[in-house]
């Protein structure tokens, strides 16, 4: 029955290429969605990874990096060294500031480097990353900024010495700042936003963790990969819903189009599945033909949505350096799951429709 | 074994004082070999008889036996299995599916019987080169004639090597020279091939073809008798 289905939809190569163009569409727009909520995933914990540590020290009630402030006494570190198991303990000061460039605002999360500190900017692409102080390093995202131009953070000037390149994850973007200045520009001097602490080879984080929380009063110490983890789950949390419903209108509309376009096949050709039915084919075997169609519909709608997904994400990259998008083997082969399930479901109706065809109509001329 | 036996059967349409009796009381037996033509005027009910015969249509009374098997009960997959098996049609207007050559549509009943689409494929060349159509079985149907196409539905009709073909008005749109073609083939599947041949038609040409004709009107049968078909069946009968 396959020959029947194939030919069926080759016969009426316009409606097929709109049912494709259809599925492909909504196979990027998931495509894209998915890419986009991945590449933040991913790259939103990337840095904090490259930042050497065992273990984060954080305000209690303060989760993660980026939606909660944690503030903690700067006087608290030489408690910290002061537990066994600990190696090195680094302050980290990191805050989201407004940096203004060319009369423009741009959100940042402003990270304090330089001697002492643990963060270091990422891959620089062009000037330096030895800066003095009153100057900043950006990322390339932010649009306008040149080296040695002037921007304002807070309020106060600062000159742009280097540019980095992976510095951005759409929900914010790095800028570094000597510690001083971010002492100044944050009002600091005693307080620290986080203490990170490698442990001693061989020491038992989860002890030292204790320890640590014992030694400095309303702390919370959390393993690298539990504060990664909690400031990943910002991307779960607020973008996740929102994707997800999109990914399902997504669905909703490809699988609308296939189901469509079959049951105007169907209604077309109700003489010839009427024939069909007066030769001896079973109803098992016509909703098999429409299923094949719609599947059929389904795979290259979904091979050229695909192709085009990744060609036009290719094209947002280079046009759009903000644009974050990273799409795992894994999630196309779901989505090629889903695709299939989507033109299983588009055959429903088109199928029942079948029941109600009459063979002893053949014999109407 | 008869091939077919209609047993007081009845078809009504409709409720109360809409009910419509398309066909009334009709009783016919068809032995194997034997071409029987139904005639009468348009609304006569001949076709709703040949949909029962061919179990497209349910009686709302009596019976009909296909071979042995009696019809009524069956399920709608059994008697899908029945006409796969069992019974051969061929329309007036031909009916082939517009997507397939001539070969694929000879290929869809062996195919959907389960046949290999190699050996499908072999046997539909096979016969439809016996059926004049060797230079014709990539051609799809819009590209045939009319003769040519109705030599492809009794190809697809014969594929499976039913023991009763139902043809309904197969000439009507044809020249008299393929109607003349056509009859002849009916002749000679009928007795060559020992298959029973029920033929639904106006066409008095048909007459010639027929063993027995039955005219029917109002939905009853009502004359009976012999039809001229060894004047001209090209198979010599003893």
């Amino acid at each position: 029955m396959f020959l029947i289905a194939s030919r069926n939809l080759l016969q009426e190569k316009t409606r097929l290429l709109i049912s494709v163009i259809g599925v492909a569409f909504s196979v990027i727009l998931i495509v894209f969605l998915v890419g986009v909520y991945q590449g933040l995933n991913i790259e939103l914990g990337k840095y904090i990874a490259t930042i050497p540590s065992d273990l984060w020290v954080a305000q209690e009630g303060s989760k993660n990096l980026y939606d909660s402030t944690s503030v903690l006494p700067a006087a608290a570190q030489p408690d910290i060294e002061a537990v066994e198991g600990v190696a090195s303990v680094k302050p980290f000061q990191g805050r989201q500031a407004a940096v203004e460039v060319n009369g423009k605002e741009y959100r940042a999360f402003v990270v304090a480097t330089g001697e002492g500190s643990p963060a270091q900017p990422p891959n620089i692409v062009e000037g330096t990353a030895d800066m003095r102080s009153g100057e900043i390093i950006l990322d390339r995202v932010v649009t306008g900024a040149k080296l040695g131009q002037e921007v304002t953070v807070g309020g106060k000037p600062f000159t742009v010495a280097g540019i980095t390149e992976g510095g951005n994850v759409l929900i914010v973007s790095y800028a570094f700042v000597m510690a001083e200045d971010a002492v100044r520009l944050f009002r600091s001097s005693e307080v620290v936003n986080y203490f990170v602490v490698e442990t001693e080879d061989g020491a038992d984080t989860s002890a030292v963790a204790a320890a640590i929380e014992s030694a400095v009063p309303d702390s919370k110490v959390r393993g690298v990969s539990e504060f990664v983890e909690n400031s990943i789950s910002v991307v779960k949390e607020v973008f996740l819903p929102i994707i997800s419903i999109l990914s399902l209108i997504g669905g909703i509309v490809g699988m609308t189009v296939i189901g469509l376009t079959i049951y105007t096949s169907v209604l077309e050709k109700r003489r010839e599945y009427g024939v069909l039915k007066a030769l001896g084919i079973r109803n098992g075997q016509l909703y098999k033909i429409v299923l094949q169609q719609s599947l059929l519909t389904s795979v290259l709608g979904y091979a050229v949505g695909g192709l085009m997904a990744f060609g036009l994400m290719s094209l947002a990259t280079r046009l759009a350096p903000a644009f974050i998008a990273e799409v795992r083997p894994i999630d196309m082969g779901w989505l090629f799951v889903a695709t299939l399930l989507m033109g299983g479901l588009a055959a429903f109706l088109p199928a029942r429709r079948l029941t109600k065809i009459d063979p002893a109509e053949v014999f109407k001329s | 074994m008869r091939a077919i036996t209609v047993h007081n059967v009845s078809k009504i349409y409709g409720k109360g004082h809409a009910a419509v009796k398309a066909v009334q009381d009709v009783t016919l037996a068809i032995e194997p070999g034997e071409i029987v033509l139904i005639m009468g005027p348009s609304g006569s009910g001949k076709t709703t008889l040949l949909s029962m015969i061919g179990t497209l249509l349910r009686p709302t009374e009596g019976s009909i036996v296909v071979g042995d098997l009696a019809t009524r009960s069956l399920n709608d997959n059994q008697l899908a299995d029945l006409r796969l098996e069992s019974i051969g049609f061929i329309f007036q207007s031909f009916n082939l599916l517009s997507a397939l050559t001539a070969k694929q549509n000879v290929m869809v009943p062996l195919i959907a019987g389960g046949a290999p689409k190699r050996e499908a494929g072999k046997r539909a060349e096979t016969l439809l080169t016996r059926l004049g159509l060797g230079e014709r079985i990539n051609s799809l149907p819009a590209d045939l004639s009319g003769g040519e196409k109705q030599r492809v539905a009794i190809a697809r009709a014969l594929i499976n090597e039913p023991k009763i073909i139902l043809a309904d008005e197969p000439t009507a749109n044809l020249d008299s020279e393929t109607g003349h073609e056509v009859a002849t083939l009916l002749c000679e599947i009928a007795c060559n091939e020992n298959r029973a041949v029920v033929i639904v038609s106006h066409d008095p040409r048909l007459r010639d073809v027929a063993k027995r004709i039955y005219t029917i009107e109002d939905g009853k049968l009502i004359k009976e008798e012999a039809g001229g078909h060894n004047k001209i069946c090209p198979v010599r009968h003893t």
